[in-house]
């Protein structure tokens, strides 16, 4: 039948990159969290605030180690993620109740926010996810949650990618800004 | 269109592992992508690529006044299988070719040129005495169908595909014939793409 013929697959998967895209994956990522993260546990320990959210974790995969993708451009991080964090927390709002409701809103929300809007980032489903599922800090942020910490540690990792990725003569960021 | 953009997923393999970095696209989609792309290529060249550039100039011509020895003549040195007609001030009045003379022939629509020869075998006559006496002007399918010279190769192509023929007088403002383009003057155009 067609239906589970389909199922089986129809191509190969794509070839492993290069050592030297590995490494420089490597670095991007690690210089890109180590900003953030130091930030999160050095600097606003004390505080109210926090820079680090796990989506940040997938957008270093896009914008460091996957940097031509569409998905990983500035428009798709920046936009993506402040979209996403906008539509999380609303949904966390209208439904403290439901958490189970305010969760599948928020992120299906986002992902047809993000399409429609042409910024479709994956990591953006997660800040709309942990808009809802997120500690009591987070909640607290209120919509403070879309600039801080999602809007600037997009930024964050958008102004890292830049320098980084285009250090080396084969490497160029972004394909596109608009 | 489908056996040369037959490209497989090898092909896009090794194609990938030529390009540095990490490309986020499967081997479908990027075989999807690439006849989409190829056609609109060839759409947008054949759209820019204007009649005079790909017609032949140098037009054999009758009037309507000429003989079909004489027509049949000029096509055989030509080795064409279709004339323009024209009037004394060049513009053109119609066009006659193989269609036109086997219809003249058989005195029916459809008419190939087996059908002739069978019709020669079977009658052991030939038929073309019987028309011999005709003239252009008389056998000729009228109104020619024309492009005009800033016309485009993709307005030939939807001509040609449109009215199922194989040639078109390429003529100016004033309908005086500059050129013709046929199916095989495409055909160039199209390879010399291939080739660019």
């Amino acid at each position: 039948m067609k239906y589970f013929e389909k199922m089986k697959g129809a191509t190969i998967s794509p070839p492993r990159v290069s050592l030297f895209e590995i490494l420089w994956s490597w670095l991007g990522a690690f210089l890109g969290i180590s900003v953030l993260s130091y930030c999160h546990f050095n600097l606003l320990a004390t505080t109210d605030m926090l820079m680090v959210i796990g989506s940040f974790g997938a957008s270093a995969v896009l914008v460091y180690g996957a940097i031509r993708s569409p998905l990983a451009q500035p428009r798709n991080l920046v936009g993506g993620h402040i979209i996403s964090a906008l539509i999380g927390v609303t949904c966390c709002k209208l439904f403290p109740d439901q958490p189970w409701l305010a969760s599948s809103l928020a992120v299906a929300t986002a992902i047809a926010a993000m399409h429609a809007t042409k910024t479709l980032h994956p990591p953006g489903g997660a800040t709309a996810l942990i808009a809802v599922i997120g500690s009591a800090k987070i909640h607290a942020l209120g919509y403070l949650y879309v600039f801080i910490p999602v809007g600037i540690g997009a930024l964050v990792m958008l102004v890292i990618a830049l320098f980084i990725n285009n250090i080396p003569a084969k490497r160029s960021y972004p394909e596109f800004w608009w | 269109m489908k056996d040369k953009l037959d490209i497989s997923d090898q092909d896009v393999y090794e194609a990938m592992r030529e390009i540095e970095g990490y490309i986020d696209i499967s081997m479908s989609d990027f075989r999807e992508l690439y006849e989409h792309t190829y056609k609109h290529a060839v759409k947008r060249i054949l759209h820019s690529t204007r009649l005079d550039e790909i017609m032949t100039s140098d037009v054999i011509s009758v009037t309507e006044q000429t003989g079909m020895p004489e027509i049949i003549r000029a096509m055989a040195s030509g080795s064409i299988s279709g004339l323009p007609v024209v009037d004394a001030e060049n513009h053109v009045v119609g066009v006659v070719s193989e269609k036109d003379i086997f219809r003249a022939l058989g005195g029916k629509k459809d008419v190939g040129f087996w059908d002739i020869l069978t019709n020669c075998m079977e009658v052991n006559k030939c038929l073309l005495r019987s028309v011999a006496g005709q003239t252009a002007g008389e056998i000729m399918s009228s109104p020619a169908i024309t492009l005009k010279v800033g016309d485009s190769a993709q307005d030939a192509v939807r001509l040609f595909k449109g009215k199922a023929i194989n040639r078109l007088p390429v003529v100016d403002e004033d309908n005086i014939l500059e050129g013709i383009v046929t199916r095989t003057d495409l055909l160039h155009a199209h390879l010399n793409i291939d080739e660019q």
